[in-house]
């Protein structure tokens, strides 16, 4: 009994870690297994453990009663009135995040794979082991509050669609619409500074759409795009005939800002040049065309933005230190998205949202296992990246979930390093470590050739050895699933042990 | 081949974690599903429905290995075998009502110690 509760405990702490956000949820597991005996078992070790139980003799009774509240589903693939291979889906169809855990004889295995690839979450073999019982389903437990988790935070960004700029509820991002808040009441100069990536042109938008030049124009204009020789024509415009090539008088940024906001993005690569007549425009707020002879009464709010460090590029002489009290008036800094990682479900949401006309598929989410990968890369480009890596994703993703195994390579990388704790500490013999990730020389001799097959079988082999067997680890370790584990062995005819967790 | 122990006491203990009041519960929803299963499996047999001898002695072979009951499992698991290859093994069948009768009278003693 105690050994039992304890070996819950651990799966507590690692949710809170993840989602410390929300406390565990209440969810109810559902038996469904035409022996009393397995039913009177399970039952006992669940209800043990805290978790409420419903039990159901067939297939039929659960799918009348529904899956309203129920966390877990441990289905006998051998029930009476159905294959629980046809139950499976049935469930999922009418309700997606109900986790699965399959109960099945060790006498057939292949069933069970069948059964992980028909959308069941873990499988346990009978007769089974009571200590595997209650961490499996506490598994599969957290499986579901995350993905409800994941549901209520894609509710909660569709509902804060007003601001569709600022998404996330991160404290980092909550700061920064405050600060947007208190600048759109007046025409202070604000400058954005944040890593590439971070949403500096989302954000000038977004003070814009807010303040009370909203329903006038928003131009941008990317000081890093435009060469130093055409910045001023670029912001002031030119008049024909001004320089060789002006054909036509063409309008500048400024005027066709008039009434709105401009937002100088690169700020730091705008020219000293251009840097003096910008000051004179602020400071005098008129501007006057390249080649003109009038002024022009300028009408704009400016919001500037770099990824630079402003302050030192005025030491080094490259920044006019006046403009660049002009322009500072209220400095706002990105935070970078590692610092809001929390926000990386709600993000992938909108993205998936966004980007489901245009991919024209029919993803409709990712599964908590990918987010949580994707909650632990650094994201070097920022939402940028993130949003490219959704894009991929979706792209290369087979139905409606974009899976684990549809993340790019980057991400698969970075999080092999800190594998998650093994599931259940089955002993307190220390583990032998393994490396992650060995290059391949230090696998192979440099002049060493051998087959793919044979390199395959050699990684397995050191896999299952490293963990005395354990395939749920030792599939980890070689970054795929339990059930690509088994085909692999099966194919290479590696022996194993069937039913081994 | 050899014989498989009638009951696997040590399993039927671990299963109920050596709570002596569950483990007479367990085995007493053993006997009465195990009866219903003993009892398909051997109509099967008679009305030579290899197909529903196989279903019922796969249920049986589950529920007899699950809690312990090895040496009736063992014939239940022989016995779904050659159902499947659409045999009809009536001298398994024989085997099985009496090694289910010793395996209840096995169980109601442990269960009264």
């Amino acid at each position: 009994m105690s050994a039992v509760l304890s070996k819950i405990e651990p799966l507590a702490v690692r949710l809170e870690d993840r989602a410390s956000a929300s406390p565990e949820l209440p969810g109810v597991v559902a038996i469904v297994d035409d022996d009393a005996v397995t039913r009177r078992v399970l039952n006992t070790l669940l209800t043990r453990a805290g978790f409420g139980v419903l039990e159901f003799a067939t297939g039929t009774a659960l799918l009348d009663r529904g899956t309203e509240g129920i966390s877990v589903a441990c289905v006998d693939l051998a029930l009476g009135d159905m294959s629980g291979l046809d139950l499976i889906p049935r469930v999922r169809a009418r309700d997606a995040d109900v986790a699965i855990v399959v109960i099945t004889g060790t006498r057939d295995v292949d069933v069970a794979v069948r059964a992980m690839r028909s959308g069941a979450y873990d499988f346990l073999t009978k007769p089974f082991e009571p200590d595997q019982v209650v961490p499996a389903v506490g598994r599969a437990h957290e499986r579901w509050c995350l993905a409800n988790r994941v549901r209520q935070l894609e509710r909660a960004a569709v509902d804060s669609e007003m601001l569709p700029a600022l998404i996330g509820r991160s404290e980092a991002m909550r700061g920064l619409a405050r600060q947007v808040d208190r600048v759109v009441g007046s025409d202070v100069s604000v400058c954005l500074f944040g890593e590439s990536g971070t949403g500096k042109e989302v954000v000038a938008n977004a003070i814009h759409e807010k303040s009370a030049r909203g329903s006038g124009p928003f131009v941008a204009l990317n000081c890093a795009a435009i060469p130093a020789a055409l910045q001023e024509s670029e912001l002031f415009g030119h008049e024909r005939g001004a320089f060789t090539g002006a054909v036509q008088s063409h309008k500048g940024r400024f005027e066709q800002a008039k009434g709105g906001t401009l937002f100088l993005d690169e700020l730091g690569e705008m020219s000293l040049a251009t840097q003096a007549s910008l000051l004179r425009a602020l400071q005098e707020r008129v501007i006057r065309r390249v080649g003109g002879t009038s002024d022009i009464q300028v009408d704009v709010r400016i919001v500037c933005a770099t990824h630079r460090d402003l302050r030192s590029e005025v030491e080094a002489g490259r920044f006019r230190e006046d403009l660049y009290f002009r322009l500072v008036v209220y400095p706002i800094a990105l935070p970078p998205l590692r610092a809001r990682i929390d926000d990386v479900p709600l993000l992938v949401g909108h993205f998936v949202r966004k980007l489901a006309a245009d991919v024209g598929r029919t993803v409709k989410r990712f599964t908590p296992e990918a987010l949580d990968a994707m909650s632990r890369y650094p994201w070097p480009g920022n939402v940028r990246e993130l949003q490219n890596v959704v894009h991929r994703c979706m792209l290369v993703a087979d139905g409606e979930e974009v899976r684990l195994a549809d993340l790019p390579s980057e991400i698969h990388a970075s999080i092999l390093p800190p594998l998650p704790p093994p599931p259940a500490p089955a002993s307190s013999a220390p583990q032998t470590p393994v490396p992650p990730e060995s290059t391949t020389r230090e696998i192979l001799g440099e002049n060493e050739v051998i087959s793919l097959a044979a390199l395959e079988r050699r990684a397995i082999e050191n896999a299952l050895r490293a963990t005395k067997g354990n395939m749920a680890r030792a599939a980890k370790l070689l970054g795929v699933g339990r059930t690509t584990l088994y085909r692999r062995l099966a194919s290479l005819g590696i022996p194993f042990e069937e039913g081994s967790k | 081949m050899t014989t498989s122990p009638l009951v696997d006491h040590g399993r039927l203990q671990m299963l109920c974690a050596g709570d002596a009041a569950l483990r007479a519960e367990l085995a007493e929803l053993f006997v009465t599903e195990a009866t219903r299963h003993v009892k398909n499996a051997a109509s099967a047999a008679a009305a030579a429905n290899a197909d529903a001898l196989a279903k019922a002695a796969h249920v049986l072979g589950g529920a007899a290995n699950n809690i312990g009951a090895s040496r009736l499992g063992r014939l239940a698991n022989q016995a779904e075998d050659r159902a499947k290859t659409g045999e009809v093994p009536g001298d398994l069948i024989d085997e099985i009502v009496r090694v289910f009768d010793e395996t209840r009278v096995e169980l109601a003693r442990a269960s009264t110690t």
